[in-house]
């Protein structure tokens, strides 16, 4: 065969790949009245809301305290004029992140060897076992003791979040691994401590994923959760400051920033895994 | 001798004190160059043998040497086809066959040409960016088996390669095989419950026994390579297998 022919059969192949390809990858975007439906059902809601407010609902649940959301939007775009604002949430994610930074390199090395080694499991069964079912909020004032600046502490509680949940996931993806794998990487020449890198971990990656999606919520309530309780910044310490300060709008917000901010980060989360998780 | 098995046994565990004894007193030899066939009942612990000779099992007593020294480990030496090509799933066609090499201390430059030269090799050019769950079953095999043998081992080691396969693509995969080994010069054993394959592409055919396994018969095929399928010697040792393998499975 000269070398012409087999370009013009390899590019022939390889556009037969790409559109294959494509067709894997095109995802079908449904426009069918969904969001007409989702936009409606939000709107209800707000309109109830309203509704309840005005008329002064007493019973079964004191609407007629609320503003109403006109008055939270009104004052919600102000907000978004102000720098504060975006300091609350800066502040309240830096805490997330360094968390989550800090659980996954704990959380994954012990996961795998707790995974792979029945020595190891044993050594940390009985602990986590112990610690796992805490809630976070009833860890605070230990933790308040333990460490000295607040900071640390409030970021101590988002690790804790993120930390447990990384921990079983990863070791119940080494402990799932197939044999095959291991095997066919050491026919492969390559030895144990490599194979780690080259073959546990990314076979392991998506159950890791998952770790990180369910963590990343923990997190995300212990921040908030320890901002409330004592705090001075974030996020959480303001909306619960507003409260007190009686400017309720400003907790509304604050509940709602909360929220839109706790799924973002699942979103992001899921952005990264289908960018690094390609082979599914 | 290339391959040496000295009266090897083996005998699993199963349950508490229950025993199975998979393989008894196997005895065989390969010499360097050799297209083997492993055929039996299933059961009878063909599997196992194989993996023995891969390094995945140790035999409860006897030996089994490869190149003169005992096997103990999995080796890049003595290519091991899984029945389901345990290709790494988050790894392309490219970067599953170019695994090995690095561990073979080539350079970066190496391994590339090495790796393309395998894929051009095993016609799998325009497919060396997807990933396994986007191949179809002959693409799968070649990959698992471009990226044992571009660590060149001595030894493929191959268990019911094609099993899984429809008949046409079946055949075109043996001839494949058979264009592969003609190029390679490596020694190959396979695994087989398909007789027709095993006298199409064997030197000699290893009939074992039903559990526990022990080799019955071993068969020189003496035909010419390409092999006809309707020539009158293949159809009387499909036959003579056939009886074979018949008594194996009424015993
Ligand atoms: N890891 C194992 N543990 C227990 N029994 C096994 C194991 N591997 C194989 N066996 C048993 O050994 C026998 C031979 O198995 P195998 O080598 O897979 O047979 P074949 O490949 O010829 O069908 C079977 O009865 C099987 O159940
Ligand atoms: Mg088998």
């Amino acid at each position: 065969m000269d070398i012409r022919q087999r370009t013009v059969i390899n590019q022939r192949s390889s556009a037969f790949f790409k559109s294959k390809g494509i067709s894997v990858k095109l995802k079908r975007v449904k426009v069918d009245g969904s969001v007409f439906i989702k936009g409606m059902s939000v709107l209800c809601f707000l309109i109830a809301w309203h509704v309840a407010v005005v008329t002064d609902v007493m019973w079964p649940l004191q609407f007629g305290n609320l503003p109403t959301p006109v008055a939270v939007l009104t004052e919600w775009v102000e907000l978004f004029g102000q720098s504060t604002y975006y300091m609350d949430i800066m502040i309240s994610s830096y805490r997330v992140l360094l968390g989550i930074i800090l659980a996954f390199f704990l959380a994954v090395p012990i996961g795998l060897g707790m995974g792979l080694s029945r020595n190891a499991s044993n050594l940390f069964m009985v602990n986590m076992e112990m610690f796992r079912p805490i809630p976070l909020i009833a860890y605070l004032p230990i933790v308040m003791l333990l460490f000295s600046t607040i900071e640390s502490s409030i970021i101590f509680i988002t690790f804790l979040g993120a930390f447990f949940p990384l921990l079983i996931s990863t070791r119940d993806a080494a402990r799932r691994i197939p044999v095959q794998f291991v095997h066919a990487s050491r026919n492969l020449g390559c030895s144990r401590v490599p194979s780690l890198i080259r073959v546990y971990l990314p076979a392991m990656a998506p159950e890791i994923f998952t770790g990180f999606s369910v963590g990343i919520g923990a997190s995300w309530m212990g921040v908030i959760t320890g901002e409330m309780m004592s705090g001075q910044t974030g996020i959480g310490y303001t909306t619960w400051q507003a409260y007190h300060l009686l400017d309720y709008s400003q907790s509304i917000i604050g509940m709602f920033t909360i929220g839109l901010l706790g799924s973002s980060y699942s979103g992001i989360i899921r952005c990264v895994e289908k960018v690094m998780i390609r082979w599914k | 001798m290339y391959i040496d098995i000295q009266q090897a046994c083996k005998t699993f565990q199963s349950g508490s004190d229950d025993t199975i004894e998979a393989l008894k007193d196997i005895t065989l030899s390969v010499s360097q160059g050799e297209f083997i066939s492993l055929i039996g009942p299933s059961g009878c612990g063909k599997s196992t043998l194989l993996k023995m000779i891969a390094g995945i099992e140790r035999p409860d007593q006897g030996t089994v040497c490869f190149e003169g020294k005992e096997v103990s480990d999995l080796s890049p030496e003595r290519g091991y086809i899984f029945q389901d090509y345990a290709l790494f799933p988050w790894l392309t066609v490219r970067q599953n066959i170019q695994f090995g090499l690095r561990h073979k201390g080539k350079s970066r430059k190496e391994q590339k040409l090495i790796a393309e030269e395998y894929i051009e090799k095993f016609k799998l050019t325009g497919a060396d960016h997807l990933f396994p769950y986007q191949l179809s079953g002959g693409m799968k095999q070649r990959t698992a088996i471009a990226r044992a043998l571009c660590l060149k081992p001595g030894l493929l080691l191959m268990d019911e390669p094609f099993a899984a396969l429809d008949t046409i693509l079946r055949y075109k995969l043996q001839e494949e095989l058979l264009r592969i080994w003609g190029l390679e010069q490596v020694t190959v054993l396979m695994v087989t419950h398909d007789i027709e394959e095993s006298i199409y592409l064997s030197d000699r055919i290893i009939v074992m026994s039903s559990r526990p396994g022990f080799v019955k018969k071993e068969l020189s095929i003496p035909l010419e390579r390409p092999r006809m399928r309707t020539e009158p010697e293949f159809m009387r040792l499909r036959e003579q297998l056939t009886q074979l393998l018949r008594e194996e499975i009424e015993v």
